[in-house]
């Protein structure tokens, strides 16, 4: 049992490459994944740019208000995908290969989460400068690092939910409800696209227990260069959360059958 | 190698998926699994390769234990699932290149092994070619080498010709009677088609609903009906006690009524079959059509199961099967039990409002498929397969299977 624990890294290590390889081949799918959230920065921000002239509003232009909230929305589409493509390979029995061969299974969990993680940053990224670019500013260096860190803990998290949930599922159709069924709530209770202090008093408490506005706070320090304690106890709180997701996704890929 | 001691598996509590299952392959043996979809085939396959826990029962493969330790079991067996389980995306060398890695082996020995691999299987100098642009034929040998590449001494096919053509089919038979005879490999494959079943193993067991009916040579199998079979046809299905009167008869092994044919099972049916007729018309019988033919696997299915081989072989294997019906997972059942209510419900709406287009839409499938031609559908099987029944019968007709038993009954 020891020899195939010592597998573990360079087993996670082959098959993250493995995936990064097949999203290097299709980059398409990596910008397709980029244009709701585009959609929502460009059009939506327009749509809503005289939100920054009311009273107590915390940002001078709503695209800096908006574009961390548009941040964390492409974290929350990138991750529901992971779990379509896990079906994929359900399908196709790739999966199947994986499962008989001699590895630990969580290498395999781990490595689809680490791989969402990597297509999200890089994602993300690219959004930055076009946020720069219709005048969201843009965060130095640390914040830069910081969103990154932020990104990462919040797609291990939420991909492994829908990893998990694509194994209980094994259908695409009930899978992609889910995810839209889950995705825009957690937005809505969020501070993503208006302030906490803007929402009804009931809303408020629901998005005390959303990991989404943590995610989102933590994003909006690192623009506003505010890394102090509010910002830490968001990183700890996402800390846990990814955690947690991702032991649930582990145990539900070591019970399948 | 495989050791299976009463075996039980069920995916509810009280159904039973496998009833009681024992069974023993040897090193080098071709051991051969039959029986319907749905028989338990893919569920015991399952459970040798460590995806599926047995509800009870012990099994060892390669001389470990797959509860105690499934890591070692896997190390010891290449799979060969129902799909082809190569990532399309890839490349030939990189997804056995991936395989060797996975199994741990130095990736000196992965490049030899590659080569010799490509080589056995034909292939040499392919290995830069996707994988998704390759015939299904290809496909399914690039799937056997890569699933060789840690030269494992036991390999387990399940329906491994699903879906190919009758020349890449024979082509793969031809390798894998290479792998058994020349490298010593022990085979276990599950089919649903006769004809490889009995070209390619030493040993064959029939499943049928969870129960393991009988194992046997191939041969002996075909022997216990003994040497001849007549197919009489009659205007309508015997009546149990003329059946009876011609079961006493001690010219024959067996007898098989299907419906308005019945089969008579004999040795020497050359001679007899003069007389056989003679007697029948002193019974009062006179017989529509009479064909004398050598019995083949599809009457050997037709004693131990009860069942028509072309009708039986009729569930669901589309894209309901494999993978996600597998399982004890209740949500996906759940939605499959979804997809397969909507036409059964539709089915139900035809029969109260007798008759609207659905119903003409269903008589023309009906006479498309030829056998039942001016016949009125057989109720019990729309019964059980209310839906993909038309289609799966067509498959089931495939020419290698029908035509060819036909063929040799001729």
């Amino acid at each position: 049992m020891r020899a195939y624990r010592t597998h573990f890294i360079s087993d996670t290590r082959y098959l993250f490459l493995k995936s990064l390889k097949l999203t290097w081949r299709m980059p398409m799918w990596t910008f397709f994944g980029l244009v709701q959230p585009l959609l929502w920065l460009l059009i939506f921000g327009q749509l809503f740019k005289g939100l920054s002239k009311l009273p107590k509003f915390p940002t001078k232009d709503y695209v800096q208000f908006l574009t961390p909230g548009v941040i964390v929305m492409t974290v929350l589409f990138g991750a529901s995908w992971s779990g379509v493509s896990l079906l994929r390979d359900l399908r196709n029995g790739v999966m199947e290969r994986l499962l008989v061969a001699p590895i630990v299974r969580s290498s395999i969990v781990l490595s689809r989460l680490l791989h969402n993680g990597f297509t999200v940053i890089v994602q993300v990224s690219l959004l930055v400068v076009v946020a720069a670019l219709i005048g969201a500013g843009f965060p130095n260096a640390h914040g830069l690092f910081f969103v990154c860190i932020v990104v990462l803990l919040l797609s291990l998290g939420f991909s492994a939910i829908s990893n998990a949930l694509a194994m209980r599922l094994k259908q695409e159709e009930p899978l992609v409800v889910m995810g839209n069924m889950l995705t825009l709530p957690l937005l809505f209770f969020s501070s993503a696209l208006v302030p906490v202090d803007f929402m009804p008093h009931w809303m408020q408490l629901v998005s005390r227990m959303n990991p989404v506005s943590y995610g989102v706070e933590a994003v909006r320090a690192c623009y506003e260069g505010q890394l102090f304690q509010p910002f830490w106890m968001s990183i700890g709180i996402l800390s846990i959360f990814s955690l947690f997701s991702m032991a649930v996704a582990v145990m539900t890929f070591q019970k399948v059958e | 190698m495989i050791h299976i001691n009463h075996l039980i598996k069920e995916f509810d509590p009280g159904v039973r998926a496998l009833d009681d299952i024992s069974l023993h392959v040897e090193a080098g043996e071709v051991f051969g699994f039959l029986g319907p979809n749905g028989a338990g085939k893919t569920t015991t396959i399952k459970i040798l390769t460590t995806l599926l826990r047995p509800t009870s029962g012990t099994v060892t493969v390669a001389g470990h234990d797959i509860n105690k330790n499934p890591l070692a079991v896997r190390m010891s067996f290449g799979y060969i699932g129902q799909q082809i389980g190569l990532d399309p995306a890839l490349t030939v060398s990189e997804n056995m290149l991936l395989q060797g890695r996975l199994y741990h082996l130095p990736e000196k020995i992965i490049q030899e092994r590659m080569e010799t691999m490509l080589d056995l299987f034909d292939m040499s100098g392919q290995g830069g070619q996707w994988v998704g642009s390759l015939s299904g034929g290809l496909k399914r040998r690039v799937d056997i080498a890569t699933a060789l590449i840690h030269k494992p001494k036991l390999l387990f096919l399940d329906e491994p010709t699903i879906g190919l053509d009758p020349k890449s089919r024979s082509d793969l038979w031809a390798y894998l009677k290479h792998l058994n005879k020349e490298e010593g490999m022990t085979l276990f494959l599950t089919s649903h088609y006769l004809d490889e079943v009995d070209q390619l193993s030493t040993r064959v067991g029939i499943l049928d609903s969870g129960h393991l009916r009988i194992i046997g040579t191939p041969d002996m199998l075909k022997d216990s009906l003994g040497q001849d079979a007549i197919h009489l046809t009659f205007n309508q299905a015997l009546q149990p006690e003329v059946l009876s009167t011609i079961r006493k008869k001690e010219w024959f092994k067996e007898v098989i009524q299907q419906e308005e044919e019945t089969r008579l099972y004999l040795e020497n049916g050359q001679q007899l079959l003069p007389k056989v007729l003679q007697w029948l018309d002193t019974l009062g019988l006179t017989a529509k059509s009479v064909l004398l033919a050598r019995p083949t696997f599809d009457d050997v299915y037709l004693k131990y199961t009860g069942k028509n081989w072309l009708l039986s072989d009729a569930s669901g294997q589309g894209e309901w099967g494999g993978w996600r019906g597998g399982g004890n997972n209740k949500w996906a059942q759940k939605w499959q039990k979804k997809a397969l209510e909507s036409p059964t419900g539709r089915d139900k709406n035809l029969e109260k409002e007798g008759g609207d287009t659905w119903k003409k839409w269903d008589d023309q499938a009906e006479s498309g498929w030829g056998e039942n031609q001016g016949k009125p559908p057989n109720q019990k099987t729309d019964a059980e397969h209310p839906w993909p029944r038309k289609k799966n019968q067509g498959e089931a007709k495939w020419p290698n299977d029908a035509e060819s038993n036909k063929s040799k009954r001729g």
